[in-house]
């Protein structure tokens, strides 16, 4: 019940432009009181034009995640190499080749072009990353704001299996279901990730739907004879919207690291599909042998490509949640 | 229990081709297999307290050995990694937290946030090309694991890169807690008072300061350490490093019953023991808390 905002706080809309009505007298306390050095640490100030701007590291993060975005959805029609398209049907690739003109990442140790398998293997991340969360927002989603609207024994069964669940570690279950399922799909893999997301989105939307499920306005709804349908659709979701856009965000990040480290086991998408983790996982045992002379390609690029879309989402939904979050500050 | 779904039987795994109908039923009589799964349950809980985890059905060895070998490299890489990015991350974040969004802070800040989303697999994979490639280190490759008993160096060379990737995903936590934590300690009233009376900046952080901070970076410890273990497992796995990770991801696709439970509940009780540990040391720390 930690999730009800405090009675005396002050309940502007997320988007309101204007400053609140009343003075804020809680942050007293969190005023700087002469530290050791000045700060001007706009962080823990409270400057509202600060906060309202997103920064130009934000619309870079946009930028790049919507190119991977446009890669993954139209990834036949640029033109690329056949990523599939190794010595086994053209001996005159180049083996392990390093970047070139017209292999810009470089040739993996079956001669596939790199530079066309990363981005393809965009495709792969993202619509597992996507895919999943939207399953576990549609199902999990559901069951928290029915379990926070309606309270009582529902909420508590489900509240209870749902902690259970997250309290056992995802990883095993993943592994011993991509084990049983055979032969493993790209979609098994979306609905695997999506039912382990289930119990996270739960918690996060039960919360963020009791705290709104309190306020006044929900309050004076029900007081004037408004229909469940119409204070759940009206009420509370627009307001849980702010927090279910950053954690969805976030979620997507979290489950394409969760499918990499499927891939990285060997448990993921079968083979000769590109994904990053099937890469990283083909290039690590090549990489360091140290008769074959492997350069770094093999893995470098998988893993940048890695790095920077998680930077980005993770970037993309932290600055979210800080932007919408009106009660972080009074915390 | 909800392992025995797995598809395959231990029978069909020891049998093989030789595998009739009637030799699995004999076996499974002979394992105990064609018990309620209930009474298979309790028998193994009854075995555990005393701490037989009983015979590894495949390999006819006893699990107790088979996790004697495999906990080592494990619970080594989890040390390691731990005392690592402790040993950094405070210093670190006190030096961010003194001059909190200057040039050091800002840069720490940006660095951190870029590495908190990158997972452990990806850092040992580009860990690889600098260490072994271009710093020539020994025995650092991938499958190089030697285990202590054959010299300490050569131990700690083939573990460097794991333990390394480890230390940097705790790190990057460590170090964001810890430096929201200083910096709101250091602008509490206390702190301006000894300031005030002339204490040296050592002092007031030592005394002052260090205390009441570390009891958020502990707790973090302590929830941070269920997501370390099976990240220390996936490192084991690309590293291939032949500890517990590597024994878990082998039972699960033999199916190996016996050795999966056992696992599991080592790593559970050792997971629940240093979480209580940590919560005695922060009651210890901060005595308000256990008078709650």
């Amino acid at each position: 019940m930690t999730d009800y905002p405090p009675q005396n706080s002050i309940h502007p809309s997320p988007f309101a432009q204007s400053p609140p009505a009343f003075p804020r007298e809680d942050h007293s306390i969190h005023e700087p009181a002469m530290p050791l050095e000045t700060i001007d640490d706009t962080e823990h100030g409270f400057d509202k034009e600060k906060r309202q701007s997103l920064g130009w590291f934000f619309w870079c993060c946009v930028v790049y995640f919507a190119l991977n975005v446009f890669v993954a959805l139209f990834a036949n029609h640029l033109h690329l190499t056949d990523p599939y398209m190794s010595t086994a049907t053209n001996p005159n690739l180049p083996v392990n080749g390093g970047p070139t003109g017209s292999n810009w990442f470089g040739t993996d140790e079956l001669g596939r072009d790199i530079f066309s398998r990363v981005l393809y293997g965009a495709r792969v991340s993202l619509s597992i990353g996507f895919g999943a969360i939207t399953i576990g927002f549609l199902i999990g989603g559901t069951l928290g704001v029915y379990a926070a609207f309606r309270r009582k024994k529902i909420d508590a069964v489900l509240s209870v299996s749902m902690y259970t669940i997250l309290a056992f570690p995802a990883i095993i279950f993943l592994l011993a279901f991509t084990a049983i399922w055979k032969p493993i799909s790209l979609n098994k893999i979306i609905i695997l990730l999506g039912i382990a997301s289930i119990p996270a989105v739960y918690r996060v939307i039960r919360g963020s739907t009791l705290a709104a499920g309190s306020r006044e306005f929900v309050m004076a709804a029900k007081v004037q004879g408004a229909s469940d349908f119409r204070i759940i659709f009206k009420e509370i979701l627009p307001n849980i919207l702010p927090t279910a856009i950053s954690f969805y965000m976030i979620g997507v990040a979290t489950l394409i690291i969760l499918e990499g480290a499927l891939a990285v086991l060997g448990t993921s998408v079968p083979a000769p599909t590109p994904s990053w983790g099937n890469m990283i996982n083909e290039g690590i045992s090549y990489i360091n042998s140290p008769n074959t002379g492997v350069g770094p390609w093999l893995v470098l690029f998988p893993g940048l490509a890695f790095c920077l879309l998680l930077l980005s989402i993770n970037y993309i939904g932290d600055k979210l949640r800080e932007h919408f979050d009106v009660t972080e500050g009074k915390l | 229990m909800i392992i025995h779904l797995l598809p395959g039987s231990p029978s069909e795994a020891i049998l093989g081709s030789g595998w009739t109908p009637q030799g699995a039923a004999q076996l499974n009589k002979q394992l105990g297999l064609d018990q309620p799964l209930v009474t298979q349950y309790l028998s193994w809980l009854g075995h555990v307290v005393t701490l037989n985890f009983g015979q590894d059905y495949i390999t006819q060895t006893s699990i107790a050995s088979t996790l004697k070998v495999a906990l080592p490299p494990t619970i080594e890489l989890v040390v390691l990694s731990q005392i690592i990015s402790l040993g950094l991350a405070i210093p670190v974040a006190t030096f961010a937290a003194l001059r909190p969004n200057k040039l050091f802070d800002k840069l720490a800040n940006l660095g951190s946030f870029g590495l908190l989303s990158v997972p452990t697999y990806v850092i040992i994979t580009l860990l690889y090309i600098p260490i072994t490639q271009w710093l020539n280190v020994p025995n650092s490759g991938t499958a190089s694991y030697v285990p202590m008993s054959q010299g300490l160096l050569t131990n700690l060379e083939s573990l460097l890169i794991p333990i390394v990737a480890l230390s940097i995903g705790s790190f990057v936590v460590y170090f964001r807690v810890f430096r929201a934590d200083l910096i709101s300690t250091l602008q509490e009233e206390y702190i301006t008072m000894a300031r005030s009376k002339g204490i040296s900046r050592r002092r007031i952080l030592f005394r002052h300061a260090y205390r009441p901070s570390s009891v958020a970076l502990i707790s973090t410890i302590g929830v941070n350490m269920a997501g370390l273990v099976t990240g220390t497992f996936i490192a084991e796995q690309v590293a291939a490093v032949p500890g517990v990770g590597a024994s878990l991801v082998g039972a699960i696709f033999q199916p190996d019953y016996q050795l999966l439970q056992a696992i599991v509940l080592v790593t559970a009780t050792i997971v629940i023991v240093v979480n209580f540990g940590l919560d005695l040391l922060t009651g210890y720390i901060d005595p308000r808390i256990s008078r709650d």
